[in-house]
């Protein structure tokens, strides 16, 4: 009984091999009963041109390249929203992951296939199939129970045979022995019409093993026996294995014992074939890895190759922009240093000009200033004898010259301070509205004496209203400088006039004009020269230095004004000026 | 009209000579002569001074500019100055240019510009430029006094002396006690500058001062102001009246 009992447990084993052979086998043909279902996905693949992504899971479920399907039916749920096209989708995902084994996501996959899709049969037997390999016998049983055979259409879309033998096995799991024989039978029945022997040894087998459980061994032995001589001629290495080991154990349990050497013998080759094919298969493994790591080693190879060349053109690369930008930085170095040569070059000789002005200025003034410093001590020796000989007559005369000299002196250093505080910048500039009017009579009250003594006129008919945008103090330089030079170059008796030429909207035009000496169109030309040289004058024989027609234009320019000149000689002169009305923004 | 008081601030007695002999020329009254900052402080609040002539340099420094720091800092010291100076010298004029000086008189100067300088100061000052030159005005009014030129000398005049005003084109004349002054202003500016508190208009060409409103005779529409003057009051302007509480 004991015996027996460790029988039943090996023969157990040995089931439980032909089941899942059985169960794997029924899939591992695609083709026949999938056919159907890929002619119809084809068909709708066809339909739906855009739907790259189905036809493609076609292809690839046809290869039985299962990650690739997966890969594309996720694309085609994002894509898809037909229920119809759907069912077929989680169909082609539920196989993939039936056939990678992972039964969870499989089962899910299939649950979500609708109950109307036309080949909901082939999700039944698969979902049963599934729960018969996760040894749930009641739900695989209830699947399988649930497929009507009757239906031709329907039945068409699985194999039949395989559904009659996966039923046999759940009621054989459930100790259902008379109903798993009564399924066996008819699966072997259907198998033998389709012909195909590998099945049938695994059913024979199947079926022997149901006998044997209920202790029938004469008809187990004889589905044994069949299953034995028939997995010599067609089966595979593993179904002669336990053909053979069921033999064995068979013929051992009938005392046979010769036999059972014979047949374990067999087991034995047949396993050690299988163990070769083992052997040779981690062999060719191992080969595999290594080469795979030789590869490898050859990839980082040149990985390093890469890097080191990648480094090598980077040093490259920045010493290129290094050395430009070296090369720019000297360019501009190079410019700036030659800009800058020329500015120099260009107040060198600004100044080298202004020097020789200055030294021009400085003979000039010198020689005017020692003149008329000493023509006044001259006529003051005079003026002691005259007071000396009590000659009372002469002396006003003698005064009044004395005071003129001494007016044109104190006038002329005037002109000097001025010029050389412009020169410096160091003067107070601040233009202002001012009457044009106004600032002329206030210069011209200063020489109101001188203007007396020489019995000349003066007269400013320019309208009080007239007003200009100056600096007060520097037009007043220029006004007294005009006035100056009038009284200077004029006879007796004549007049200086002032007088509006044009007022504009943004500048007022005024003419200085006297009856004077005049000069010549040369003289003037020099005058309204830009060159800040001094123009001595044509009349030698008065005093003046031609400082103060310089600092006037000077001053009429910084005030942003303009200077022309209109003269005849023995005719007169007439300085015509023109200066802005109104502020421009910038002050 | 009262003449416009001056303080001189100048250390060189030549200068401030000249100066006081051109001032009392044109007419202006000259308060005192400060020779130090000291000075200046001092004479200026003992004396009631219109205007302040500033030299730069004292005694060698430029302690004028303190000075004008010092009117331009305290409100009620603030009055128009003048920085006079011979120095061109820049950056004492850029310093002197902070105190925001009203204007600059430079040395050798002469009356005319001694007046312009001073004219330009007060218009400066109360803010209200280009008055004395024009042809068309004469007048600027500040809180306590209007300044009037006449001819070429500038006078005042306090707004609380005046009794009443009367408007004809471009001119007003000003009645103040028995005398009467005429000057040139308009309408537009001498209502807007005057207290409107204390000077109602109450005619097309009359303004009063309410402080010398003697009676109201409104049967004739006339108000006797205390110089017994008579002046007309028009029903355009008879809301004023309301403003005194009459007891009937």
């Amino acid at each position: 009984m004991f015996y027996l009992n460790t029988l039943i447990k090996l023969i157990k084993v040995f089931l439980f091999g032909t089941l899942f052979l059985i169960s794997l086998h029924s899939f591992a043909m695609r083709g026949e009963s999938n056919k159907f279902i890929d002619r119809k996905a084809r068909k709708l693949a066809e339909e739906n041109p855009d739907l790259v992504f189905l036809s493609r899971t076609i292809f690839f479920a046809q290869q039985e390249n299962w990650d690739s399907v997966l890969v594309n039916t996720q694309k085609c749920l994002q894509q898809v929203k037909d229920q119809k096209l759907l069912d077929f989708i989680h169909y082609y995902r539920a196989e993939a992951f039936h056939k990678k084994s992972i039964f969870k996501y499989a089962l899910r996959e299939f649950d979500l296939v609708r109950k109307e899709f036309e080949f909901y049969t082939m999700i039944q037997f698969n979902k049963g199939s599934i729960f018969l390999s996760l040894e749930k016998y009641d739900e695989a049983l209830n699947l399988f129970k649930s497929i009507d055979t009757s239906d031709q259409k329907r039945i068409k879309t699985i194999r039949i045979d395989a559904l009659f033998h996966n039923t046999g096995v759940c009621y054989f799991h459930l100790s259902d022995y008379e109903q798993s024989e009564k399924y066996l039978l008819r699966a072997i029945h259907k198998i033998q019409e389709s012909g195909n022997n590998t099945a049938l040894v695994a059913s024979y087998m199947d079926l022997a093993n149901v006998y044997y459980e209920q202790y029938l061994d004469e008809k187990a032995i004889a589905y044994f026996e069949k299953a034995y001589l028939l997995s010599k001629k067609y089966g595979s290495t593993e179904l002669k294995r336990n053909a053979a080991n069921s033999m064995a154990v068979v013929e051992e349990n009938r005392k046979r014992f010769d036999l059972a050497l014979k047949y374990r013998k067999e087991y034995e080759s047949w396993n050690d074939s299988l163990d070769d094919q083992n052997k040779i298969y981690e062999v060719a493994q191992i080969e595999k890895r290594l080469a795979v790591a030789n590869k490898q080693q050859q990839v980082d190879l040149l990985e390093t190759e890469n890097k080191l060349e990648q480094a090598k053109v980077t040093i490259y690369l920045i010493a290129a922009i290094l050395l430009s930008v070296i090369l720019i930085f000297g360019i501009y170095f190079y410019r700036q240093n030659v800009l800058r040569s020329r500015v120099i070059l260009h107040q060198k000789q600004e100044l080298d000009l202004l020097n020789a002005t200055k030294d021009q200025l400085f003979s000039i003034v010198s020689h005017d200033l020692r003149s008329s410093v000493h023509a006044l001590s001259a006529s003051n020796n005079q003026l002691k004898d005259s007071v000396e000989k009590q000659a009372y007559g002469s002396l006003e005369t003698q005064l009044e010259e004395n005071s003129v000299i001494a007016t044109n002196t104190y006038n002329m250093l005037d002109n000097l301070l001025n010029w050389a505080l412009l020169q410096t910048e160091g003067g107070y500039f601040k233009p202002e509205e001012h009457r044009l009017s106004m600032l002329i009579d206030q210069v011209a009250y200063n020489f109101k004496g001188v203007l007396n003594q020489k019995e000349m006129a003066f007269e400013n008919t320019i309208p009080k209203s007239v007003k200009v945008f100056v600096d007060a103090e520097s037009l007043k330089i220029v006004l007294r400088n005009f006035m100056d030079n009038s009284i200077k170059f004029s006879d007796p008796g004549s007049k200086i006039t002032a007088s509006l030429e044009k007022e504009e909207d943004e500048s007022v035009c005024f003419n200085w004009s006297d009856t004077g000496k005049g000069m010549s169109e040369e003289t003037r030309m020099k005058l309204l020269s830009d060159s800040p040289q001094l123009t001595k004058k044509d009349h030698e024989k008065v005093i003046g230095s031609g400082l103060g027609m310089n600092l006037c234009k000077s001053m009429l320019a910084k005030n942003e004004g303009k200077l022309d000149i209109w003269s005849r000689k023995e005719e007169g002169t007439r300085m015509i000026v023109t200066l802005k009305k109104v502020a421009d923004g910038k002050n | 009209m009262e003449k416009i008081r001056i303080l001189i601030v100048e250390d060189t007695v030549a200068e401030s000579d000249k100066l006081i002999e051109t001032l009392t020329s044109s007419q202006f009254e000259v308060v005192g002569i400060a020779r130090s900052h000291q000075e200046a402080l001092q004479l200026f609040y003992a004396n009631k001074v219109d205007i302040v002539v500033i030299d730069i340099f004292l005694n060698g420094i430029p302690e004028g500019i303190t000075f004008a720091e010092t009117l331009n800092n305290v409100p009620e010291s603030a009055r128009p100055f003048v920085f006079l100076t011979s120095s061109t010298d820049r950056t004492i004029f850029e310093r002197a240019k902070l105190t925001k000086p009203f204007s600059f008189l430079l040395k050798p100067f002469n009356p005319l510009e001694v007046l312009y300088a001073l004219e330009m100061a007060i218009e400066k000052f109360y803010d209200q430029p280009d008055v004395f030159q024009s042809d068309e005005e004469d007048t600027v009014i500040s809180s306590d006094f209007l300044f009037i030129k006449k001819k070429d000398a500038l006078k005042k005049v306090a707004v609380s002396d005046i009794v009443n005003i009367e408007v004809e084109e471009r001119y007003c004349s000003i009645f103040v006690g028995t005398e009467k002054f005429v000057i040139q202003i308009s309408l537009a500016r001498i209502t807007n500058l005057l207290d409107p508190s204390k000077f109602y208009r109450v005619h097309r060409n009359h303004i009063v001062n309410a402080h010398e409103i003697e009676e109201i005779q409104p049967s004739d529409g006339l108000l006797v102001m205390s110089n017994k003057s008579m002046v007309p009051i028009s029903d355009h302007y008879k809301d004023v009246l309301n403003q005194f509480k009459i007891i009937k």
